[in-house]
């Protein structure tokens, strides 16, 4: 204990792909130089984003503790490691497990990570990427050289890069896939791993594969770019190939992935994403940040010129051996069962294994094996945990576990007598909870817990769910079982809200002088076919009435459903007219004395604003004129996604452009109450006195929504597209939600009653 | 002996089932009154986990947390990041500042009554597993330290020290005190 000199760095050093360990050291030298302020903070933040290393809620160094915001004096507070972001603040590191594939190794190393630098948790992500919280910058180095003695890297997990490339989580051992995928994930992340063509990106590039269409699998529809397999004939011989899509994605305003190639020979899967990734670097949008995915560029050039382009590209690019060989080399590393292959015998199985193998329990293709899943709350695992699981990934089935997107972790190759020992195993560690993949197995981003960017508490709201459903879920009929729910703490679909049945995200909407934390209600979102298409928002309800909300819904959903028709159909048939007309009520916010806990968020007693509850006690509120012009803005908004329904485009496009021009009017009206205009003049005093002031930026933090407005303005669609529609609406929504946050962050806030 | 990482962990006689969301206001509230010395930063929940870190109160030196790991219940005082000091004055800090906690809880309206910790009942461990290794060299240096300051915060009872034997968890001891004591009788030995 006394070795000072003793380091990581030393101990490890043979243990780590050389590599891999000068990068680390590099970037520890960056750690030391941005301490003696050689270093930009701008600079360094993207450094340390391309090596993982996220900022976290509050570090820009003040917090709002309920009664005041108070000033958190971080010790080192002349060093910075990002604008506006203190030193010393804990920050989040994100870890890609590529593909999801995890070791048991891996898993005992985390579990001494998360101990040592973290809260004791490692948090399974929706991109199948483990993330630890809390942790301080100075700690990244040594966390880094640990993982990479377990062959991890964290470098691209964040910043403008190849993000973690994933793929679904039973590829290999699925009864519907046209071939595994995973050698080729593998080859991909192998490949685009600090590739050249790849460091000059506006944003990330996420890439999925998926071994079918018509299951969820890798969610290839909301992707930069994915591939599906398909076996295809040419000459009469059975040829593995791809069906590769650009252009998908998730954020504020979804997109759906574009088919770029049909049919292509996997053995042209790495030269097309080099080209792909070379048009992106030359043509991708760099200088506004809220327009610089690929979605963008893919939308903005139309599918067929975008295709011309990587045609062109491919012809040029000069040849890659490891095109081919890395394919070749991982296609050798298939996976192999630890136990024999076994049948499920026996005339007495532990209390609750029945119940749990039903959702919990995949049957694999190849003959005697199951593959397990574990569902594993809100993706926390402690580190006891991790290194219990890492024990049983050795006992039964070696390396060949998985992370999904739903924040689980699946263990494949189970021997299928060994399962009801499995199952008990996994009693010992909390773990043997079923309804894996039911309404109870909920999604969530971290939110407002650690999210810079959280508006609710996404996770809050994920555990007071999950606790109802589970309780509820013997009574509950089937088709309500299967239902899933997502949440995500705002608008940027983290949780992957617009996927599920019921998918919900963090808004605030003011009442009074208070604010009240709620989720706007997406219905419609499909989760199969890759994430086949997209929800849309339907009305926003306070937090704290979520769960009634959800009741009411699937309540209607089971008294009034038609034969076989599912939740996704039921709704498109009722409409979102009845939707809303179920829901008004819970939409009312009452006063602050009638129900104080809907002022504060799921698991958070803090006020959600500071609040004078010396208001609303004289005769009655007044109505600023701001607030008449927010209300036919949500009035047009819902009127427009309904008009969508009816698949009238050219309505839902008209309404949304109207409800965006009522939002920029009552961003006008907050200086001048009297204001009366026409569209041309509010887009005028909107860009002169809140644009290129840059107030309206300053108190929402994004340049994207206004440009949604002044795009709606110039290019008003007179023939859209379904596409284009779609899109427009989801733009009206969320510049009506940047509006309301401008609204509650731009009014002044009154001061605290004293004592409160 | 590096004990900028220790942990000292004071387990519960009474409070086990006590549902922790109960603590969630009053971590809030001891942020807003700033009840713990250090800079306190937030409250994170892990209710839903499997005997995990239950309720953290996180802060910059060191967390505080009602830490449920292996299914025992207690204040945890888990030291991060605090000045350079002797590995004496670490494990005196720590203790100290466990105990205060303790104190406070066991004080606060909505737990009062509910919850109360057993200080002749502890753990004490190194969370750092560079600077302490399992192996036996290590055990004996911590026992060192450890030794004179339960002397003379437990007045020479006896007590007995079982070390961790799972190589793959952190070097440290249970502490079990043959003398019955109070957290405000403990607290008080720090300002003698």
């Amino acid at each position: 204990m006394g070795d000072q000199t003793n380091s990581w760095k030393n101990l490890l050093q043979d243990s780590m792909p050389p590599d891999w360990a000068k990068e680390i050291d590099d970037f520890a030298a960056q750690i030391e130089l941005n301490k003696q302020g050689k270093i930009e903070p701008r600079i360094f933040a993207e450094t340390r984003l391309r090596r993982g290393a996220y900022g976290q809620r509050y570090d820009n160094g003040q917090r709002n503790d309920g009664k005041q915001i108070r000033k958190l004096n971080y010790p080192n507070e002349a060093i910075w490691k990002g604008p506006d972001t203190h030193w010393d603040a804990p920050g989040m590191l994100r870890i890609k497990f590529p593909w999801g594939g995890v070791t048991a190794d891996q898993l005992d190393t985390l579990a001494d990570l998360a101990e040592e630098y973290s809260d004791g948790i490692g948090h399974i992500t929706t991109r199948q990427d483990f993330q630890l919280h809390f942790v301080h910058i100075e700690d990244a180095p040594d966390l880094m050289r640990r993982l990479t003695a377990v062959g991890i890297t964290t470098r691209e997990a964040c910043g403008n890069s190849v993000r973690n490339v994933t793929a679904c989580p039973i590829a290999g051992v699925c009864r519907t896939e046209s071939f595994d995928v995973t050698p080729y994930s593998k080859a991909i992340f192998k490949f685009m791993l600090g590739h050249p063509d790849a460091q000059d990106f506006g944003r990330k590039f996420k890439i999925a594969f998926s071994g079918c269409s018509g299951e969820a699998c890798g969610l290839v529809n909301m992707h930069d770019m994915g591939f599906i397999a398909k076996a295809v004939k040419v000459g009469g011989q059975e040829k593995r190939a791809f069906d590769i899509y650009v252009g998908g994605g998730l954020g504020p305003v979804p997109y759906n992935a574009k088919l770029l190639f049909e049919n292509h020979p996997v053995e042209e899967m790495l030269p097309v994403t080099q080209a792909v990734a070379r048009v992106y670097g030359r043509l991708g949008e760099k200088k506004i940040r809220g327009m610089a995915r690929i979605k963008f560029l893919v939308a903005k050039l139309g599918i067929e010129e975008f295709r011309r382009l990587i045609v062109e590209e491919r012809k040029v690019l000069p040849h890659d051996p490891r095109w081919t060989s890395l394919i070749e080399q991982y296609l050798n590393e298939g996976e192999k069962p630890a136990h024999k292959a076994t049948s499920l015998k026996a005339s007495s199985y532990p209390k609750g294994f029945l119940e749990w193998k039903k959702t919990n329990a995949y049957q694999q293709p190849q003959y005697g094996y199951v593959t397990v899943y574990v569902k594993v709350p809100l993706g926390d695992l402690t580190s006891n945990q991790l290194r219990a699981l890492a024990g049983m990934a050795r006992k039964y089935v070696k390396d060949t576990v998985r992370t999904s997107v739903e924040q689980n972790l699946l263990f494949r190759w189970v021997s299928e007598s060994e399962l009801p020992a499995f199952f008990e195993e996994l009693g010992t560690i909390g773990l043997a909870e079923g309804g894996a993949n039911t309404i109870s197995d909920i999604t969530s981003c971290p939110g407002t817990d650690t999210c810079k960017l959280g508006i609710s508490a996404s996770r809050g709201l994920a555990r007071e769910l999950s606790q109802e459903m589970t309780a509820m879920m013997e009574q509950m009929p089937e088709e309500v079982r299967n239902l899933k729910i997502k949440v995500s703490g705002c608008p940027n679909s983290c949780g992957q809200h617009h996927i599920s049945d019921l998918g919900f995200y963090g808004v605030s909407r003011k009442a009074g002088s208070y604010t009240v934390p709620h989720f706007q209600l997406v219905l419609g979102g499909q989760w199969k076919n890759n994430g086949g298409s997209y929800g849309l928002a339907v009305a926003a309800v306070p937090s704290k009435r979520i769960p009634e909300t959800i009741q009411r819904l699937t309540d209607k959903y089971i008294k009034e459903r038609q034969k076989n028709e599912s939740f996704q159909n039921f709704v498109q048939r009722i409409g979102k007219s009845e939707i809303r007309a179920l829901l008004q009520d819970l939409m009312v916010i009452p006063s602050h004395d009638a129900e104080p806990g809907l002022f504060s968020d799921w698991g958070d007693p803090r006020e959600y604003t500071i609040a004078d509850i010396g208001v609303g006690e004289c005769a009655g509120e007044i109505v600023a004129p701001s607030e008449f012009s927010l209300t036919a803005a949500e009035g047009k908004a819902f009127e427009a996604q309904l008009k969508l329904d009816q698949n009238d485009l050219k309505g839902a496009v008209d309404l949304a452009y109207e409800s965006m021009i009522f939002s920029a009017e009552a961003v006008v009206r907050s200086r001048d109450r009297e204001y009366v205009g026409n569209p041309d003049s509010t887009i005028g005093e909107f860009k002169k006195w809140f644009f290129d002031t840059g107030e309206f930026v300053k108190h929402v933090n994004n340049t994207q929504f206004a440009a949604f407005l002044f795009k709606a303005h110039e290019n008003k669609l007179p023939n859209p597209n379904a596409d284009e529609a779609h899109r427009r609406v989801e733009e009206a929504q969320l510049f009506l939600e940047a509006v309301h946050s401008y609204v509650v962050n731009a009014a002044p806030q009154p001061a605290p009653m004293p004592g409160k | 002996m590096d004990l900028q990482k220790i942990n000292v962990k004071f387990f519960v006689e009474k409070g086990d089932n006590m549902p922790l969301a109960d603590l969630i206001p009053v971590f809030h509230r001891w942020i807003q009154q700033d009840k713990l010395e250090g800079m306190l930063i937030d409250v994170t929940e892990y209710t839903h986990v499997y005997q995990g870190p239950g309720l953290l109160l996180i802060a910059h030196e060191a967390n505080y947390s009602l830490d449920e790991m292996d299914g025992k219940r207690g204040l945890l005082y888990n030291q991060k990041r605090a000045p350079k000091k002797s590995a004496e004055e670490h494990l005196k800090t720590a203790f100290r500042r466990a105990l205060q906690a303790c104190s406070l809880l066991e004080k606060e309206p909505e737990v009062a009554g509910k919850i109360k910790f057993a200080v002749n009942h502890l753990q004490v461990f190194v969370n750092d597993r560079l600077v302490a290794p399992h192996h036996s060299q290590n055990y004996e240096e911590l026992e060192k330290v450890l030794k004179p300051l339960l002397d003379s915060l437990y007045e020479g009872a006896n007590h007995l020290l079982i070390a961790e034997r799972d190589p793959k968890k952190r070097t440290g001891f249970e502490v079990k005190v043959e003398k019955a004591i109070g957290v405000e009788e403990l607290l008080a030995k720090f300002s003698n």
